[in-house]
């Protein structure tokens, strides 16, 4: 169980978040807000990229700074800009991610093979990612966050450059994955998560405004679908960011 | 073993195919401008000469030669002196040219034209014996003609080895007044420069620390003739090649260097990297890895250079245990090496210096946000390094810089380098990662 605790987190002058609590259990859990609500850097401080200011982030019922790596080798982690290195292939840049994941290297190879065909690139793992188009990378990228088999896995924007057949088989990858782990995808696309998130958490003015399924946001703001309860939620702010 | 797996993985990742290419272009670069055409101690000149008499006295006489064994020294320079004045008889004796002193007068009464008037000039002694003898108004044509049959058609071996030998007897002379002249420093009036200078016409050259350490090299010496004058040179050539070497050698760490760390930022490795079970401990196996990169560098840069150079002259390997302060007048070292001792201590400052600019830009490179700002803070980096290694070597050549601010240059950059690297490793550790 991941524990997010009176965790608040400020850039120099400015509060990204303020006193977040959330817990989250094995599910597909949707982070919807607008650009710029702090959900990159909820994230960033569950992959321990960043610090919280005060507050505590707890992987049963300890606290992550002092798990270290024993905590990230349980991470999966997909962040908004893929980065990779252009003149490597798939697999040989998942073959270092994995000497880097703590994987095997007897082991390592087999994997990541196991891993690209399962996000369709099985055909394509020596050749080089310069020639990948976004949605080939950002395959690539899924496949990295599964990498060590993980209980926590985080995807930032993942649907960015995915065409239609691909989201199709990335929300099946995912509601898969929920069934045994706890997924955590951040958007600000309604559709991403509509129909698969377990619950939605919602930020709004820097602290959780919702933690629920969809069905009981639905019903507190009196919406047939998500995106209306999303437009009543964030009102202005939705619309200026969707211009 | 999985640390070594990522170090591994970070090794590769700084050789690039790009990276490969142009350190063979620059190789071959180097090679061409610094490269065998250039080495001093090659055959046909004096020095080499000077360089194989040298090597077959020190066989004959050890490293150093006795007054007694100064009599064999100038039993040779009389048979090389007799077949020098054959030659003469044989190219020139047709111009009157029978010997060396012959042709000494000519050149000397020649030489008189550039130092007075026309008129001052017919007056001198030597310009008159050699108007008698060739004729006035031919002199100036003779010396040419003689000039261009000496350097053209008398074998190097019989003349260049006579004027070598002439000058080892002179030095040898100049010792003995050296010997005179140390002898009598305690006495000298140093307010006197008068004195100094008409005691030893190189007084003024001199400050008094150089003069008593002059006196320790002649004492340790035992006030003995060298005839090992080139280990000098030597040392000089070797280090006035290696110089430009360490440029290349510094240049390539940079290249090497700098790109990776800031690179990971830009393509968005970074937060990837601290995301995984290595952490934050990648940048130990990144700085490991551009370490260990830089070892190889100077294997690769310093082994080429080193193949070439004592491939191109082996026989300067003769000289590898003998000192470098053999009385070597006027230049003075100012540690007691041999030439193999200061070989590896110009292997090692170039070592240290690029070990410390490997930390100094791998930092630079973490902080900067781009490619830009990593190189306008790179390149006065390595000019600095480079221009710090070329000061280096004159540094030997002054006592107060030898004994204490060329060691104190090395550890300064050394412990910046290390403070650096120690002070950024900590602080990323902990810091946030903002993109």
């Amino acid at each position: 169980m991941l524990e997010i605790k009176n965790v608040s987190k400020s850039f120099k002058d400015f509060t990204v978040l303020r006193d977040v609590n959330l817990t989250f259990d094995r599910g597909v859990y949707g982070l919807l807000s607008p650009n710029g609500a702090g959900k990159t850097t909820l994230i960033k401080m569950i992959v321990t990229l960043l610090h919280p200011d005060s507050g505590e982030i707890l992987w049963n019922g300890e606290n992550i700074a002092s798990l270290d790596g024993s905590y990230r080798e349980l991470v999966g982690y997909l962040p908004q800009k893929f980065g990779y290195y252009r003149d490597d292939s798939p697999m040989q840049f998942l073959t270092y991610m994995a000497a880097l994941n703590g994987v095997d290297s007897a082991v390592a190879k087999e994997r990541c093979q196991k891993l690209l065909e399962r996000v369709g690139l099985g055909d394509v793992t020596r050749k080089k990612m310069k020639k990948f188009s976004g949605g080939m990378i950002q395959r690539v990228g899924i496949a990295n966050a599964l990498m060590n088999d993980p209980q926590i896995v985080i995807f930032d924007e993942p649907t960015a450059g995915l065409d239609p057949m691909e989201r199709v088989r990335f929300r099946h990858i995912l509601a898969e994955l929920g069934k045994t782990k706890i997924v955590i995808l951040s958007t600000h696309i309604v559709s991403d998560i509509e129909n698969i998130a377990d619950q939605v958490v919602m930020i709004k003015d820097h602290e959780v405004y919702a933690c629920d399924t969809i069905e009981a946001i639905l019903k507190a703001h009196n919406a047939d679908n998500l995106e209306t309860a999303f437009m009543n939620i964030y009102g202005g702010e939705a619309l200026e960011d969707a211009i | 073993m999985k640390f070594w797996n990522i170090l591994w993985g970070e090794m590769r990742r700084y050789w690039r195919p790009f990276t490969l290419i142009v350190m063979a272009a620059l190789l071959l670069m180097w090679s061409a401008i610094f490269g065998l055409d250039s080495f001093t101690l090659r055959k046909g000149t004096d020095q080499a000469i000077n360089y194989d008499l040298s090597v077959e006295y020190m066989q004959r006489f050890g490293e150093t030669i006795d007054p007694d064994e100064r009599a064999e020294v100038a039993a040779d320079h009389e048979k090389t002196l007799a077949a020098l004045n054959e030659a003469y008889e044989k190219y020139m004796g047709q111009y009157d040219i029978h010997s060396k002193a012959d042709y000494d007068l000519l050149r000397g009464a020649v030489a008189y034209i550039g130092y007075h008037t026309p008129d001052e000039w017919r007056e001198e002694e030597i310009y008159q014996e050699a108007a008698d003898r060739w004729g006035a108004d031919h002199l100036a044509e003779l010396e040419e003609t003689c000039n261009r049959i000496f350097w053209n058609e008398i074998p190097y071996e019989i003349a260049h080895r006579e004027q070598v030998m002439d000058s080892i007897l002179g030095w040898a002379e100049s010792v003995d007044e050296w010997e005179q002249f140390v002898a009598s420093l305690p006495t000298i009036d140093r307010s006197s420069l008068e004195e100094r200078t008409l005691k030893w016409e190189i007084a003024n050259e001199y400050s008094p620390s150089a003069e008593k350490r002059i006196t320790q090299v002649m004492q340790s010496n035992g006030g003995r003739l060298s005839l090992l004058e080139c280990v000098y040179d030597a040392g000089e050539s070797f280090q006035g090649h290696y110089q430009y070497w360490a440029a290349l050698i510094l240049i390539l760490c940079g290249l090497i260097v700098l790109p990776l760390p800031v690179g990971n930022r830009v393509s968005g490795v970074t937060p990837m990297q601290y995301s995984t079970h290595a952490g934050r401990r990648i940048i130990l196996a990144q700085f490991g890895s551009a370490i260990l990169n830089t070892l190889l560098v100077n294997a690769v840069v310093g082994g080429f250079f080193t193949a070439i150079y004592f491939l191109r002259d082996k026989n300067t390997l003769h000289l590898w245990n003998c000192p470098m302060n053999l009385c070597s007048y006027p230049r003075i070292l100012w540690l007691d090496l041999t030439f193999g001792q200061f070989v590896w201590l110009s292997y090692g400052k170039v070592l240290l210096l690029s070990l410390a600019l490997t930390g100094i830009l791998f930092v630079l490179s973490h902080l900067s946000r781009n490619y830009l700002p990593a190189l306008a803070l790179a390149i006065p980096s390595v000019i600095l390094f480079i221009r710090l290694s070329d000061k280096m070597d004159f540094m030997l050549n002054i006592s107060l810089y030898a004994r204490f601010v060329y060691p104190l240059t090395l550890l300064v950059s050394g412990v910046v380098a290390a403070a650096s690297v120690l002070v950024f490793v900590k602080q990323a550790r902990k810091a946030d990662y903002v993109d």
